[in-house]
């Protein structure tokens, strides 16, 4: 490297206002990093700066950085909030990140509309990096927030929004964050830090779960699974699909390429009561599609054989195997006979998870 | 041609500051910034790169920064172990720290020339630098610590206040 010149800081003038050299956008960016309120106080400063927290491309709601004493509730944050969105200008939105504690269980539903509409302006407003952060002592909050609503016209899922590059959603103690897709459904996804495993490890996961089960209850799930070559799989990774059924007891069944880790009641395995792979099956629990072979593309269905039965049967299939020749399979994967009489109650949970250690 | 090798054989590029000082860099520092960077993929960056907005005592920061984190950025030595990762992102934390802490007017200068120059990094970090200089002051204290005049008339600032009224409640 070659020797740098060597220079000299000259002694400057203070006490001019060097920031008006600035152009509006460098400071549009600067208000980004702050509070959403104390980038809305700069009103106050100057002329000049009377309007400029309006393009700010950040939200910033309850964010005071590491300290959580810090955080409000939304309804205190209510007004604040709804002049901020009223009064910004079109600018879209970089980051926005809400973080709050939830006090009053009487007031959830309130709470989590209002949520959910800060939620649709910032989509709305394309943003990159979303962060939604919940606190709540104790107890269990069912907050549902909802990335994207779509009408079920055509009756596909699509992405959340197609400027969204990170969501970083934490809620202590509740429920988990979700997408809401067409007809009863729910998109969701965790991170590593909301159950318990160890934060190192990088873990991905998105599921789509029912909503409540309308009033004749559910006949059955299908859910068809994708699978893409990932080359930097490394050794310990895993990437997998699932398909569950929950009821609003304790029973579950999980299967697919990966259990349900984290779970310690329902049936993670081949080994529970009833559960009996179908002769000839094309795939078994545990396989692995090989992408080289053109195997990838999966379709589960999971439903309820037969109402009447005393004991009903939940049939798990392999609808539409992709085979490397173009060929689908439409065969039974498994069958599982169990009590579960609910099951028009069940929650459906279909998923897909990538894990890297 | 002026452009030189360096002593670890990649490409040297010199970049003249307004009042026409020299400074070389490896082209892997200088291409932090997205304008060199343009320059030198247009093949414009012999025998060297005039940037006619920033000055010799601003660009010796610069450079300084582009060295630093062109040298850290991962993969430069060829290790790529986790723990080596996590040094090396603990240093660039530390030498950004100090860099950035420099007199407001100074600090403008960098804010300024890193968005001339479109240095991602360096603009964020001057920005939030600044950003954590106006947390918690109160209107007044942020024109003291940037020399903000107060051009509004009593009347109007009260007005402006009451206007955005919830910007000033504790929420």
């Amino acid at each position: 490297m070659s020797p740098r010149k060597k220079v000299r800081k000259a002694p400057r003038a203070t006490g001019v206002d060097h920031i008006r050299a600035l152009p509006d956008a460098v400071l549009h960016h600067v208000l980004s990093f702050l509070p959403s309120q104390g980038a809305m106080r700069t009103c106050a400063l100057s002329r000049r700066w009377r309007h400029l927290w309006k393009s700010a491309v950040a939200l910033r709601i309850g964010d005071c950085g590491a300290h959580e004493h810090g955080l409000g509730t939304v309804r205190d944050a209510h007004g604040f909030v709804d002049h901020l969105l009223l009064l910004r200008d079109g600018a879209p939105l970089d980051a926005c990140v809400l973080r709050f504690v939830v006090f009053d269980d009487n007031n959830t539903c309130t709470e989590t509309s209002s949520l959910n509409l800060w939620i649709r302006h910032a989509l709305l407003r394309k943003v990159r990096f979303l962060h939604v952060d919940i606190r709540k002592d104790g107890g269990f909050t069912d907050l549902n927030i909802e990335l994207q609503r779509k009408l079920p016209s055509n009756g596909r899922s699509s992405a959340i929004s197609g400027h969204l590059e990170t969501v970083d959603i934490k809620c202590i103690a509740s429920s988990l964050h979700r997408i809401l897709l067409p007809k009863h459904g729910d998109m969701m996804t965790t991170d590593a830090s909301t159950n318990g495993l160890d934060p190192n490890q990088i873990m991905h996961y998105a599921t789509y779960q029912t909503r409540m089960a309308p009033k004749d209850g559910f006949a059955g799930a299908m859910g068809t699974f994708d699978y893409y070559d990932f080359p930097n799989t490394k050794n310990g990774s895993a990437i997998g699909a699932q398909i569950w059924v929950q009821t609003d007891q304790t029973i579950a069944i999980v299967s697919g390429w990966e259990t349900d880790g984290d779970r310690s009641t329902g049936c993670n395995n081949l080994d529970c009561t009833g559960f009996v792979p179908v002769n000839g099956a094309p795939i078994t629990p545990g396989d692995i599609l090989d992408h080289s072979s053109g195997q990838t593309k999966i379709s589960l269905k999971i439903f309820k054989h037969g109402v009447e039965l005393p004991y009903p049967t939940v049939e798990i299939l392999v609808l539409q195997w992709a085979m490397g020749n173009g060929q689908k399979k439409a065969q039974p994967l498994y069958k599982m006979y169990s009590s579960l009489t609910k099951m028009g109650k069940a929650i459906f949970h279909l998923g897909l998870l990538v894990f890297m250690p | 041609m002026a452009a030189a090798e360096g002593s670890d054989g990649g490409k040297m590029i010199v970049l003249i500051s307004a009042d026409g000082q020299r400074f070389e860099l490896p082209e892997a520092a200088a291409k932090l910034s997205q304008i060199v960077l343009y320059m030198i993929e247009d093949g414009c960056c012999y025998p060297s790169i005039p940037l006619p907005k920033v000055d010799g005592v601003i660009l010796a920061k610069i450079v300084e920064y582009c060295n630093k984190h062109a040298a850290l950025s991962s993969g430069a030595d060829g290790s790529s172990d986790a723990a080596s990762e996590r040094s090396k992102e603990r240093e660039l934390k530390i030498f950004d720290a100090e860099f950035i802490d420099v007199d407001v007017t100074t600090l403008f200068d960098v804010m300024m020339a890193a968005n001339y120059l479109n240095i991602k990094g360096l603009l964020d970090l001057a920005c939030q630098r600044t950003a954590d200089l106006i947390k918690g002051k109160s209107p007044e204290q942020i024109r003291q610590t940037f020399g903000i005049k107060n051009d509004f008339t009593p009347e109007e600032e009260a007005a402006i206040r009451k206007e955005n009224a919830w910007a000033f409640d504790n929420i």
